[in-house]
């Protein structure tokens, strides 16, 4: 019931040996007890006890026939009746012997049960209230009441008798109140010193006791600080709690020592004091398991659920019971912590030593305790008092060595991590900028790279619009050839012709016959002005085919799109037959001339032309190369003014395109030539250049009936 | 004063040849196509035709054999010109009487032109 009682008071008072004494019990200054200053006259033999109550029961000669030996130390609940109510008379002899001399002869009750005190039958004193005046039943608040001084005569005997009423404790086991203070001070002699012994032990057990609960509420308090501020540590927080455990423990303890307390104060205090004490106790375990990072084992598990039993269980039973229960648990908590101790010594390390040397301080101080209450009695309390400090505030403080430790350690950790982290950042920052470097040179490597190709790309797209300008150049240059050596031709027969006409003329001239004369002069004026014609149409088919293989300017300038369609119309066509003797095809043409000059990019548009002719004629010439003579090719141009825009249409009567390749025909390289004959820019470009007029390029095709190509031009 | 008969689809090459040949003492006749060719050799009575083989829609080749079929009452004297030296073999199959490969010297021609009419004066018909 009363762990504190059982393994600090009981002892802290020490343990009396009683000597068997005649029925008048001498008492003498020598029997002072050392330690607390005190006769226990309740645990003295002598005692006659008898139940029930009568005043006359003090008178100094009564018939005691139907008294029994009993004395105040062995009463029990026995004696109570059925309403829990105990009454009854002790009777004593005393004889204080001459060495009281010099002095006075004090007596101290100390019980819970209201106790009337006679001396040779005269009422001396009361304790509580026993009831005997008519007033209500009153229990005697017993914590410390100044003793008693009675004026007895040493070398004579006086009888002594208590009167007491008692009660049944509420809570179980079924004992009486006074049971659960210490019966052997039922009633005692106190020597002169004893007030200022109790005084002094007063004031230091309050000193110690108030350290004690400052000590642990102040740490309690630490540890749940930290534990809120941290609450991923479970271990802070067992710490936490059982650090609390010991400061209610004290407190409980403190409360207990207070000045007049009653007895239901009393019990619940003592209650509270057994429930922590026995909680700390319970939670020891699993913190060393904890802090040494070991595992419950089943076994123990099972015994811990055990001792909880146990400790439950004292509660309801008698003192002795109940003692024997707690020591065997309390044993067995030490041994079990123990074990945890040696069987991980090996692995301690750091803070963990701070809980192993509190622990076996803590064994050490309270095995020091019963060493010397044991073996010497007599030593001064102040000691004991020091021991039980030891013993009890050495855990605790070893909980706040450990977590201060454990800090530093988790500091030391931390900034370990840290300086680790920033090592590992710096690694990472320089590797990052390494690697930055790296991307950037590959980067410029690539960029370099991708200049070069795009430079080449260019160079290879004007290569291949050259190329593709100069492939339908080449296509035209038969045609070209053709155009030239005609009017060429022409010059050379002209000259021929009028060379021979001068030398007649020169000859009439001779003859005198000038008629002649003047007709051969107008003949030759006629040659030569068609020297000078077909000179000059030698000449534009020149700048024509110069203009075409030059680089376009982009520059529009107003341009006779008619001119310009019949041109490439003829020069295409000549190509296509000087290349191909046999190829022959119908040109029909349909221009407006309603439309005037129009300003274009003359090149370009005339590249777009050439390529839809060429387009036309090459249809054309395969339809009838796979189809035979009776195919009749046609080419038909066609000019128109819309408002404000000129459509320009190329038709022919082909093989017509077909409908799966509809969508590809204006995509760059897309050409269903054979390899080398066609680059696959034509269309492309003429699309291209149709875009950048602001005008449309449309198709209409049918297989095997033709297609039409519309260009359609805004004026502008 | 022989009487030439010239078709070609060439306007250019017609002028030319008709001033040139018209100074070298010929009468000369052009035709740009051979759509009214029966009716012009009809009324014109050409002593040599002179015909280009690529004319537009029709193949001088095969015409010049038309011609040799159809025209029984005279016998007119035929040089089929062409710039395709190709076109121009076994011009005697089609009924020419020589050829002649386009472009060519004004002189040249005219060589052409007497040789082939001194060689025809022995073939002509005359019917009336």
């Amino acid at each position: 019931m009363k762990p504190f009682k059982i393994l600090f008071f009981f002892l802290f008072f020490g343990i009396n040996f009683c000597k068997a004494q005649d029925t008048t019990v001498v008492l003498s200054t020598k029997m002072f007890d050392k330690t607390n200053q005190q006769i226990l006259l309740a645990a003295k033999d002598g005692w006659i006890f008898k139940q029930g109550n009568d005043t006359a029961w003090a008178k100094k000669d009564l018939d005691i026939s139907g008294w029994k030996k009993l004395k105040p130390t062995e009463i029990s609940a026995k004696l109570a009746d059925k309403n829990g109510r105990a009454e009854g008379w002790f009777r004593i002899k005393i004889k204080p012997d001459s060495s009281f001399r010099n002095e006075s002869i004090d007596f101290s009750i100390s019980s819970w049960a209201a106790v009337d005190l006679y001396v040779d039958g005269k009422l001396i004193s009361s304790y509580g209230n026993t009831g005997v005046n008519g007033k209500p039943f009153k229990e005697h608040r017993h914590s410390f009441n100044p003793p008693l001084s009675v004026n007895l005569i040493p070398g004579n005997e006086y009888i002594i008798a208590l009167h007491f009423v008692d009660y049944v404790a509420p809570l179980p086991p079924r004992r009486l109140k006074s049971e659960d203070a210490s019966l052997q001070y039922f009633i005692s002699l106190s020597s002169p010193n004893y007030i200022s012994f109790v005084v002094n032990s007063i004031i230091q057990e309050y000193t110690y006791v108030t350290i004690w609960v400052a000590v642990c509420a102040i740490l309690s308090i630490l540890f749940w600080l930290l534990y809120f501020q941290n609450r991923n540590e479970k271990n802070l927080r067992l710490i936490a709690i059982c650090t609390s455990c010991f400061a209610l423990t004290m407190f409980f303890e403190a409360r207990q020592l207070a000045l007049g307390i009653s007895y239901n104060s009393f019990t619940v205090y003592n209650l509270a004091t057994g429930l922590f004490v026995e909680a700390a106790l319970l939670i020891m375990p699993f913190l060393l398991v904890k802090i040494f990072k070991r595992k419950l084992s089943w076994p123990l598990k099972i015994f811990l659920v055990i001792l909880l039993i146990a400790f439950i269980t004292d509660f309801f039973v008698s003192n002795t019971t109940g003692n024997i229960l707690i020591g065997v648990s309390v044993l067995s908590i030490i041994v079990i912590c123990l074990y945890y101790i040696v069987s991980s010594w090996k692995k301690l390390k750091g803070a963990q030593w701070a809980i192993v040397t509190g622990l076996l301080l803590s064994l050490f101080f309270i095995l020091l305790f019963f060493f010397i209450t044991i073996f010497y009695p007599g030593i001064v309390p102040q000691y004991f008092l020091l021991f039980l400090s030891g013993f009890i505030l050495s855990f605790p403080l070893s909980l706040l060595v450990y977590v201060a430790m454990r800090f530093k350690e988790f500091i030391k950790e931390v900034q370990q991590n840290a300086k680790q982290v920033v090592q590992f950042s710096e690694e990472k920052k320089e590797h990052a900028i390494n690697q930055q470097k790296i991307l950037q040179e590959e980067v410029n490597r690539q960029t370099a790279e991708i200049r070069t190709t795009l430079d080449n790309l260019k160079s290879a797209q004007s290569q291949l619009i050259q190329s593709e300008k100069m492939a339908s150049l080449g296509e035209l240059t038969a045609g070209i050839a053709h155009e030239i050596q005609n009017p060429l031709n022409f010059v050379n027969n002209f000259s021929e012709v009028s060379n021979e006409l001068i030398e007649e003329m020169n000859e009439e001239i001779s003859k005198g016959n000038f008629e002649e004369v003047k007709t051969i002069a107008a003949d030759v004026k006629q040659n030569l002005e068609k020297i000078n014609h077909h000179g000059k149409r030698a000449d534009a088919i020149v700048k024509g085919m110069l203009q075409h293989s030059r680089k376009s300017e982009g520059v529009k300038e107003p341009t006779d799109i008619n001119a310009l369609c019949d041109e490439y119309l003829r020069l295409s066509y000549h190509g296509l037959r000087a290349k191909d003797k046999s190829f022959n095809a119908e040109l029909k043409t349909d221009f407006d001339n309603s439309i005037g000059k129009i300003n274009i990019v003359l090149q370009d548009i005339g590249r777009v032309i050439l390529n839809l002719i060429n387009n036309a004629f090459y249809t054309v010439n395969e339809r009838q190369k796979s189809e035979g003579e009776w195919f009749k090719p046609e080419v038909f141009v066609q000019t128109k003014k819309e408002k404000n825009r000129v459509c320009i249409t190329v038709t022919d009567n082909g093989n017509g395109i077909p409908q799966n390749i509809m969508d590809k025909i204006f995509q760059p390289f897309f050409t269903t030539k054979p390899t080398g004959s066609g680059t696959g820019l034509g269309l492309s470009l003429s699309y291209d250049i149709i875009k950048a007029h602001g005008g449309e390029i449309k198709v209409e095709t049918k297989e095997d009936e033709g297609s039409e190509f519309m260009i359609q031009l805004p004026i502008v | 004063m022989n009487k030439l008969l010239v078709v070609d689809d060439s306007i250019d090459l017609l002028e030319a040849m008709e001033i040139i040949l018209s100074q070298k003492g010929y009468t000369v006749k052009t035709l740009p196509d051979c759509n009214t060719i029966f009716k012009d050799i009809d009324d014109f009575r050409p002593d040599l035709l002179i015909l280009d083989i690529f004319l537009a829609g029709r193949d001088g080749r095969e015409l010049c054999k038309e011609l040799r079929k159809a025209i029984a009452n005279k016998y007119l004297c035929i040089i089929i010109f062409s710039a395709s030296p190709k076109a121009l073999e076994n011009y005697a199959s089609y009924g020419a009487d020589d050829f002649l490969e386009k472009p060519f010297g004004i002189n040249i021609l005219v060589d052409k032109i007497e040789s082939v009419l001194n060689n025809c004066k022995g073939k002509s018909i005359n019917v009336f």
